[in-house]
């Protein structure tokens, strides 16, 4: 059932993207869209994924919009507070290396690109469960007080579910 | 009125880019200056898209943007980490150049 639910939201994300493509809504338009983005999953999961969606990227829209707002805050908040930095010219950028306790691949490829998409951390690396992280002025270099600097409230929205 | 209140948000946005550039030209070192560079592309950028979106209203433009600004957010951080990360490969110091 979830499974079903999942393909279905699949199926309408792509419709709306013909939609808004189309410029136009109307009856053909919108069924030829929900066909060609049936046709296209289908399509791709046969031959180039060989594997289901569902096990690779387990998304849910409406969690997916609340953790962009949720970001957006985010993205603002750092920007404001990194720019006392630029202004006075002082900054001594150093890596620090943090520690995540996510589990799966997509959790934690997730997890790196929101610190780097917040302005003032960059990520680095990342083997297996650490991450390296380029940071504008480090207050401290150990790996749990940095993690919780600047992943922690990222981490729980993310365990939080996705 | 909705116009006015887009251009203010656009004069924002570029008040954003403005100050990552003179972060570029304030550092001198590659890494501090990667760091001033990202918060143009991400800060100024939607800030500028969101200026964007009230000026025009709510058509089709509007969601033609919004998924141009999606892109951008699923694009740019591996953009980042892809040029901060190959530095680090090439052997760039942490200090003065």
């Amino acid at each position: 059932m979830r499974k079903r639910i999942y393909y279905l939201q699949l199926a309408l994300l792509l419709t709306t993207l013909w939609v808004i493509f189309f410029e136009k809504i109307s009856i053909i338009i919108i069924l030829s869209g929900f066909f060609f983005s049936v046709f296209s999953i289908y399509f791709s999961e046969k031959y180039l994924v060989d594997d289901s969606f569902y096990t690779f990227y387990p998304f849910n829209i409406f969690k997916i919009l609340r953790y962009s707002l949720f970001m957006f805050f985010e993205i603002y908040k750092s920007g404001f507070s990194i720019i006392p930095y630029i202004i006075s010219g002082k900054a001594n950028p150093g890596f620090v290396d943090i520690y995540t306790e996510l589990e799966s691949n997509l959790d934690i490829v997730i997890l790196a690109n929101s610190i780097t998409l917040t302005p003032g951390t960059i990520t680095v690396d990342v083997q297996g469960h650490s991450l390296q992280v380029l940071w504008i002025n480090p207050s401290t270099t150990q790996p749990t007080m940095a993690g919780i600097k600047i992943k922690g409230r990222i981490e729980k929205k993310i365990k939080e579910g996705l | 009125m909705l116009d006015l209140i887009g251009s203010i948000v656009i004069v924002i946005g570029v008040i954003f880019v403005s100050i990552g550039v003179i972060g570029i030209y304030r550092f001198n070192n590659f890494y501090a200056r990667a760091l001033a560079a990202s918060k143009v592309d991400t800060v100024g950028f939607i800030t500028i898209i969101l200026g964007v979106i009230l000026k025009s209203g709510f058509n089709f433009f509007t969601l033609k943007v919004i998924v141009i600004l999606i892109v951008n957010m699923l694009i740019n951080p591996m953009i980042t980490h892809s040029i901060v990360r190959s530095a680090k490969i090439s052997g760039y110091k942490i200090g003065k150049e």
